[in-house]
Formats: C-alpha cells, structure tokens, sequence
C-alpha cells in the first residue's frame, strides 16, 4: 500500500462507488484534499472494478450452506399436519409456534414446540421427550393439554398442545383491578394444577407469571413443563447442573441455585413467589436489584420483606388486607429451606382458604426467637433487655452444632445416624416440632435399651438427642437423656476425659434452658474445670464451656464473674479462632453485654462496636447475626446518650432486618420499638408516635408471645401522646398497658415497668395522687422480685 | 480409518467445537477445527482415489460434503454451526489446492509429491494450469492482505475457496451483512489491481 493506508483507501473507494460516476470527480476532490498520489492510487483502484471478478468461486459448497429464509425459520412451513403460523415464542431448547391444525372440515389453532435445529443435543432431545412424557401423563383443567407429538423431516421431535390464549396471570390481574380475594382464588387454582402434577409425580420447577396464562374466560393455565422433573422414588437426589443452566434465575428457589435437591418443596417456593407478586405488584427481589447475581443471592439468602411491607403505607388498604395472615402465608411458602416451607401445595392452598373463609391459618412466622421474651433483664431500657439476652441465645445455638460437627468427623460410622437425626432438625418452626419431637421421642425410647453393650456410642447418642431436644425448645425434654449419658460416661471414664466435660457442658446448658440456674452453672463450672486440666489440646471446648457459664452467670445476675468468664473466652477464641469466625464474635459481643450490665457503657459500647466489626467479617452484614448486634451497638449508643447516633444506627438496622426476616417479625418490631423510644429521647414526638404505633400493631398480631413488648410499647406510647397534648389517649394507653401486664405478667419487670410510665403520664397531667400510688406499686413489685 | 467409538467421539468433538464457534469462541474452535478439517479432506481425496482410480472427477463440492457428513451430528447443528464448519473448511480447501498446485508444478518439474497424490484432484474444477497459477497468486495475494486487513483477508478466502453467502460469513465473523459486503468489495479492486501487476511484473512485488 503506498499513498493511503488501508482503510483510507477503502473509505475512498467505497465512498466513491457509492456516488453516481458522474459525481466521483468532484466527491474525490473534496475527499483527497489536494493529495495527488492519494488521488490516483483511488482511481487506479477504481478503474479495477468489475462486478463478476473472483464472484465464480474455485470451490463452492453449495447446497450446503445455509437457508436463504430468514434467521430462526429453519422450518419449514408445514410440520406433520400443521401450518406454522408465527413463533410464538422460545425458551432454552425449544421454538413454540402458533400452527393450525387442518382436520376434516376443521381447523384448529394449536401451540407446536420443536426443538430447536442447533439445539438438538442428546442431552436437549432427551429433556425434550421428558416434558413430552411429562405432559402426556397429565391431565388437568388448569394445565395445558397436550394434543399431539411426533418428528419433522429432519427427525426433530415436536408436540402439539392445546393453544392457550391468554395473557400472563400477574398483567390478567392488573388489567382487571382484580381484588385481593380474586388473586387469591385464581391463586388457588394454580394450587391445583400444580398439585395435580405433583400427584403424577412431577415437579414443575418454572413457575413464573410468564407460564400462567388466564384465557378469556378467567380460567388460568400452568404452561411450560420445559424443566420439570419426573420424581422417581428410586432415584437419588437429583443435582444435575443443568437445570441450572436452563431455569429463569428470577424464579429459582434457593435449592436450585445451590444445587440441591429438588422436591415438591421447590414449587411451593415458585408459588410463593408467584403469591408475592400477585398481591404486591412486584418481585420480592428483581425489582430493586440491578444485576441477575444480585437476585441470585437475594433468593438464596435474604428473606424477603413481607408483602405488607413491601406495598407500603401510600396503600393502607390493601397493606391492611396482607398484614397478618398473608405475610405469614407467603414467607411461609418463601422460606430458604425447604424443610420449612409448607409441606406441600395442598397445604400451602389450604391456608389460603382458611384465610379467605376467615379461619385461623396454619403459617406462624419464625418461631424460634420468640423466646427471647423470656430473657428479663434488669436494666433501665427494656429494648436492652430483649437484645442482650438476644446474644445469649445465638450463642446457645451455634456452638454445639459446630461442636455436633466436629464429632460427627471424628467418630466411627455409626454415628451418622445421629446426624441424620440432627440434620434435619437444624432450625424449628410452628408446625413442624410436632413430627420432629415424636421422632426425637422414639429415639429417645429406643435408647433405652438400645446400644447396651457400648456405653460410649450409647451416650454419645443421648448427647446427640439432648441438643436436638434443646434445638427445638424442648428444654425439659433435654435434660434427662444430658444426664444418663453423663452417668454413662463416668462409669467409663473415672478420670478427666473430653467426652465426660462434654457430657458435663451438655447438661448444663439444658438444665440452663429448663431455668435450672444454680445447677447448672455448677456442672458448667465442672467442665470448665475438666477442660482445663485437659490443657492446650481442649482450648476450643474450653471457651465453648467459659462462655456457656458466663451466660448463665449472666443470667444469674453475676455480672462481674459473667464478665470474666467471657473475657477469657474471647481471649482464647481470638487465639485459637482469630478474628473471622463467628464464635469469636459472639464471645466479644457478651463480654460487651456483660459490661454494660456492670454499668462500664463506654467499655460496653466499644466492645460491642469491635463485636459488631468480627461479626461482619466472619458472615457479613446482612447475616442475622451481625444485624443483632448492630441492634445491641445502637441499644448502646443510645445508653451513652448519643440519640442521634442511635437514631442512626436504628434506620439502617430496621432496613436489614426488614430486608432478612420481614416488617412484622418480632425481632424486627423489637428494632422498631427501640427507634421509637430513641426519637422519642430526642422529644420527636411525631416521629416517634408513627414508628411505635407500627411497632405496636406488629406485637399485637404476634398475640400471646408479643405481650411483653405490647406492654412496653404502650407504656412508651403513652409518654409520647402525653407530651403531645393528647391526655385522654395517653391515659387509655397507660392504663391497658397495666391492666395487660396485670393480667398476664404479674410481678415480672414488664409489670412494675408499665406502672412507672403510667406514674410518669399520670403526674405529667397532674394526678400526683395517682402517680404516687403506682409509682409505689410499681417499687413493691421490684423489691418482691428481688430486683435492686 | 478409527474404529468406530473413536469416530463417535470425534465427530461428537466437532459438533461441540462448532456449537462452541457459534456460542463465540471462534479462534479458539477454529484453530481446534481446521487440522481435523484438513486431515479429514485429505484422507477423503485420498481414499477416493485408491476406489475410483485415475480419470474419475472429484471434485471439491463432493468432498467438502463428504467430510461434513463424516465429521459433523446432522441433527445438532444449525445452519449457523454449518456456516462455521464451512469456512473452517474454506480455510482447509485453500490449504489442499495450494498444497496440489505446488505439488504439481513440483511434479511439472520432475518428482512426485509425498503425501497427497495428484490424481487425488484429477478432473477438479478444470484444474487446468491457469487455473492454478491463479489459485497460488491469490493465496499469496491473501497472505499479504492478511498484513493490511485480516478480516478482508479471511472474507475472500471464505468466498473464494467456499463460496459462502454475505450472510454465512457475517455469522461467521459476527459482524454484519453490510461490513461483508464493503470489505469483499474493496478487497476485490485490490486483489484485481495486484493480480494484474503481478502478471504484468510475473513477480509479487513486495508493498
């Protein structure tokens, strides 16, 4: 190439053929500018056109190459009997068309499926064949018939079936303004549907708005068996990767994104999902993420927010409707492990029947920190109270399951039974502790005779049955199998022995949880004591034990001794664990909830604030965990009297937790509470009095178990419509708090609590008389209790 | 020939290095393909002449097809993956015509090729001498075109040594129809303006 480049010349040329001839001369004197040399290599070059050279190839492969049709019509126009009409659409492997069916004196539109031509892989071609199988097997009015299958000239399968016209059921919705009660009932329908599936065995694995059509006549149709799955009862838990590959990411469940084992369960989920956005208009999590990994790990590990929540106050009605028994119903059918999820469509459907002829439902949400209403402290904030004990219980949880763990690894085969029995059990939840305890209880029965020949396998056993007593609040349960094994385990082992200060630890922490203090800090302290004379080898167990005993000393009231326990446990845990496992966070968050009961807040709060730091690294801010002891941080910051800070430290908190468990859990309306109280420290009285009153109906549609906070949401309440000039409310909530915590929850701190927000309202309107009164009540209550 | 279950596998290799070239991974696929393609091409001339003997014609159309049937699965590709294979098979084609022109002109000279025979092309596209001295010229013409504007380089010789469509190679290449088209026709003023001085001069000047 001389005078232009490449590419200049080329522009040249080109541009020049694409002008008439007359018009070159002048185009190029422009273009060239004067360059001389430039100018005659492009007419050299032009003077060389001629249309049909080299356009004769030396060889052709004709007859070979492609279609001269358009892109993605490979097909012909006929296929079998049937006209294609237009694609109607195409998923993974798949092309379906409209096509009409030509019978004697008869057409008919249908919907025809083939594979399509650069798909036909073994692998497609066999998942192809299943959905054809799948379809055949079913029959249903709520399902897509299938009419017909075969294979083109090419020998690709295709099948025919019933053509659905209609639109997806989510837009049906919309565009009829259909009512709550509407939703729900075409929601059932697709229960149906998809129930019949399961009952051929099949699980459907793709339900999205997009494979619900309703046709004219407002009847919905499940399509698209594409990724279902034949369960065959002999086959082993199925973790194909392909699925994977081919499923809509937005309307995965959480086992399928793992890997993990497909069941029933995962439609309930896919039907969750499809509930949630019925009632809400939106994804529980598409919408707000920008990318499909965001949504990815949204739907394997954030609980999505609850449906009332999410519609928001600009819709009280509608947000009316849902709070209560439609949240719980949905995160029911959306929780992340299958396990817990209904156990089935027909029981998921039920529920919403209930709800719509107004019985009680089945779903309760989270069950298992509801308990942490039993954890009443001293201190002058009940929000601290709740939280603190709130850390005590983690750690409860997640010790002996990394304990569980570590046996299971070490010892000989026969006690993977026990971790089968454990496994299962890993969190509990409403209805589900009814089948697991009958389960526990026949093991427990059987190991009374059971393994008699080997005292060690057999206790180890019992171990195994007491932490699973103990996981599903069964506390009571717990405590004798904790202590046949410790009996066991002395007999064999006369001296110090890691198994016998096992033994000693697990009963312990059962006689704990069954309220047994004095007890069980003494067999605590025993396996302190065993733990350390076994030294360096036993570190781990040993902080296990210190921080169980500080937790009880704790409990006990023991502030001092609690401390020192937990600081050794945190010293040794950093050591041993460094700084990114959970344990050591947990330790570090006790020891801060030890300080400040000692009254040592700035200690408290700054290591509450380093806890907070481990937590995020061992498992990350989102993780339920870390959001508890953020919730401790704020709890102190407002105790060193920084309200704003709180404030802070507040919003952000009540977003996560709303984002993991939902608007109307207990945790998160304990979050809510202290928020409310803290603006109310900041005398935001209007702010306050809107974000305590949501937390008030939280706990009040928690019935039974959220009495304590309803109590203290009251009393608080009552303070803030006082301040606001609004006596007769103040006084109304005042008053049905005493009478609340008179009824159920005499002599208890709750009780002498709401008395002194009641003196407190009563003397702010000028009863003296009557504040004097409960202001005295309230201090025989405490002094009865024994509280200073 | 392999045996059977060898076949099976390596066809089954094809079919996915083809799906892979259509998926995008082009290079890569294509430096997989063209030596499977080529070995297979030559095999197929060659065992086409141990059966039909001097005088038969072959020509190219027959033994592209041939070698596409052998190594690709008919029902898993699309007519997308076909284009792939051909103009993998473009590149195989010029690489055997170049080798038989050279070969022959070596044999004009006295001594026989090594590998291919000649006669394996007999009767090919009149392979008459012009024909292959054209042959020669334009793949010397595409190596130095190769310098200037690769993807030029690449259209041509799936024109010439294929006849693939605007469409195929746009697929091909992934680009579109209209860039195909400028390109073929600007490459062609240019391959038409140095086969003329290279006839002219009997000798590839160098740019």
């Amino acid at each position: 190439m001389s005078a232009g480049g490449w590419t200049r010349l080329m522009e040249l040329c080109l541009g020049a053929l694409e002008r008439p001839p007359a018009e070159r001369a002048v185009w190029l004197d422009g273009a060239c500018a004067g360059d001389r040399a430039l100018r005659a290599e492009v007419e050299g070059l032009l003077a060389q056109y001629d249309p049909d050279f080299l356009e004769n190839p030396i060889v052709r492969m004709e007859g070979l190459a492609a279609p001269e049709a358009t892109p993605g019509d490979s097909l012909e126009r006929r296929i079998g009997p049937y006209r294609i009409v237009r694609p109607l659409g195409h998923g993974g492997m798949g092309e379906v068309f409209l096509a009409i069916q030509e019978g004697d004196g008869f057409e008919r539109p249908v919907a025809l499926k083939v594979v399509r031509p650069g798909m036909a892989t073994d692998d497609v071609l066999a998942r192809f064949r299943l959905e054809r199988r799948i379809l055949a097997g079913l029959s249903h009015p709520n399902l897509a018939k299938l009419i017909d299958g075969g294979a083109t000239e090419d020998g690709l399968p295709y099948f025919v079936m019933e053509y659905v016209e209609g639109v997806p059921i989510t837009e049906h919705c919309e565009q009829a303004g259909a009512s709550v009660e509407e939703r729900l009932r075409l929601f059932m329908d697709v229960c149906d549907a998809v129930h019949h599936a399961h009952q051929s065995l099949v699980v459907h694995r793709d339900i999205k708005p997009g494979n619900i059509l309703v046709t004219r006549d407002g009847a919905p149709k499940l399509l698209d068996f594409g990724i279902g799955k034949v369960l065959d009862p002999t086959e082993g838990p199925d973790r194909t990767l392909t699925v994977r590959r081919v499923l809509t990411p937005e309307y995965a469940s959480p086992e399928q994104l793992r890997g993990g084992v497909i069941t029933t369960a995962t439609d309930v989920h896919g039907l969750g999902l499809l509930l949630y956005q019925l009632l809400t208009g939106r994804h529980p999590f598409a919408d707000d993420a920008t990318t499909t990994e965001e949504v990815d790990r949204a739907l394997r590990e954030t609980n999505p927010t609850s449906p009332s929540t999410r519609v928001g106050a600009a819709r009280p009605r509608l947000r009316r409707a849902l709070r209560g028994d439609l949240d719980n119903i949905v995160l029911k059918a959306l929780r992340k492990e299958p396990e817990r999820r209904y156990a089935s469509v027909e029981a998921l459907r039920a529920d919403v029947e209930r709800h719509l002829e107004g019985r009680p439902i089945r779903a309760r949400p989270d069950s298992v920190r509801y308990r942490l209403s039993k954890f009443v402290s001293r201190n002058p904030w009940g929000v601290a109270a709740a939280a603190l004990a709130l850390v005590a219980l983690g750690t409860a949880i997640v010790v002996p399951w990394r304990q569980n763990r570590q046996l299971l690894a070490e010892r000989d085969k026969a006690l993977a039974v026990q971790g089968f029995l454990l496994e299962g059990f890993g969190t509990t939840g409403g209805d589900e502790t009814i089948g697991a305890r009958d389960l526990l209880d026949r093991q427990a029965a059987r190991l009374d005779t059971a393994y008699a020949d080997r005292p060690e396998l057999r206790a180890e056993m019992l171990l195994v049955l007491s932490d699973a007593y103990e996981r599903l609040g069964l506390y009571a349960e717990a405590i004798p199998p904790a202590e046949r094994a410790l009996e066991l385990l002395v007999d064999v082992h006369p001296d110090d022995h890691a198994d016998v200060a096992r033994a000693y630890n697990t009963l312990g922490w059962a006689l704990y949880r069954g309220a047994r203090l004095p007890e069980a800090a003494a067999l605590l302290a025993e396996a302190v004591a065993i733990r350390r004379r076994l030294g360096r080898p036993s570190l781990g167990e040993l902080s296990r034990s210190l921080n169980d005993l500080g937790v009880v000393r704790n409990a006990m009231g023991e502030f001092e001794t609690a401390e020192a326990l937990h600081r050794e446990a945190f010293e040794i845990r950093s050591e041993v664990l460094g700084d990114s496992e959970l344990a050591t966070g947990i330790s570090a968050s006790n020891l801060a909830a030890a300080l400040y009961q000692l009254g040592r807040y700035d200690e408290a709060r700054e290591q509450m604030t380093r806890a907070l730091e481990l937590m995020r690294r061992a498992v990350g801010p989102d993780h339920q965990r870390t959001v508890t002891v953020q919730n401790n941080v704020a709890v102190m910051t407002v105790g060193a009297g920084d309200f704003e800070g709180a404030v802070e430290q507040y919003r952000d908190l009540l977003a996560r937790q709303e984002r993991l468990q939902g608007a109307t859990h207990p945790l998160t309306t304990t979050v809510r509470r202290g928020l409310g109280i803290t603006l109310s420290r900041l005398e935001r009285w209007d702010e306050a009095e809107a974000v305590l009153t949501e937390a008030l109906e939280a706990s009040e549609a928690e019935g039974e178990p959220g009495t304590m906070a309803v109590v203290t949401t009251l009393g608080q309440l009552g303070q803030v419509y006082a301040a606001q000039g609004r006596p007769d409310e103040a006084v109304a909530a005042v008053d049905r708090a005493v009478a609340l915590a008179e009824r159920r929850l005499v002599g208890q701190a709750a009780h002498d609590s709401a008395l002194r927000n009641r003196a407190t309202v009563r003397r702010r309107l000028g009863d003296e008389e009557g504040a004097d009164a409960d202001a005295a009540a309230a201090e025989r209550i405490r002094s009865a209790r024994g509280g200073s | 020939m392999s045996s059977a279950p060898e076949e099976r596998s390596a066809t089954h290799h094809i079919t996915r290095l083809l799906q892979e070239a259509e998926g995008g991974d082009r290079r890569h696929a294509f430096d997989a393909l063209l030596p499977l393609v080529y070995d297979e091409l030559k095999l197929l001339a060659r065992g086409r002449l141990e059966l039909e003997r001097r005088g038969h014609t072959l020509n190219a159309t027959a033994l592209v097809h041939e070698a596409y049937l052998r190594l690709v699965r008919q029902t898993e590709v699309s007519w997308q993956s076909r284009a792939h294979f051909y103009a993998v098979a473009s590149q195989a084609m010029r690489r055997v015509l170049v080798d038989y022109a050279r070969r022959r002109g070596a044999e004009k000279r006295g001594g026989p090729g090594e590998d291919l025979s000649l006669d394996a092309f007999d009767g090919l596209e009149a392979v008459d001498d012009q024909r292959l001295e054209e042959i020669v010229a334009i793949d010397r013409l595409l190596h130095r075109m190769d310098d200037e504007d690769p993807r030029a380089a690449e259209i041509v010789q799936y024109r010439v040594f294929g006849g693939l469509r605007h469409r195929e190679i746009a697929e091909v290449l992934g680009v579109s129809e209209a860039t195909v088209r400028r390109s073929w026709t600007f490459a062609k003023l240019w391959l038409r303006r140095e086969l003329s001085e290279d006839s002219s001069r009997s000798s590839s000047p160098s740019s």
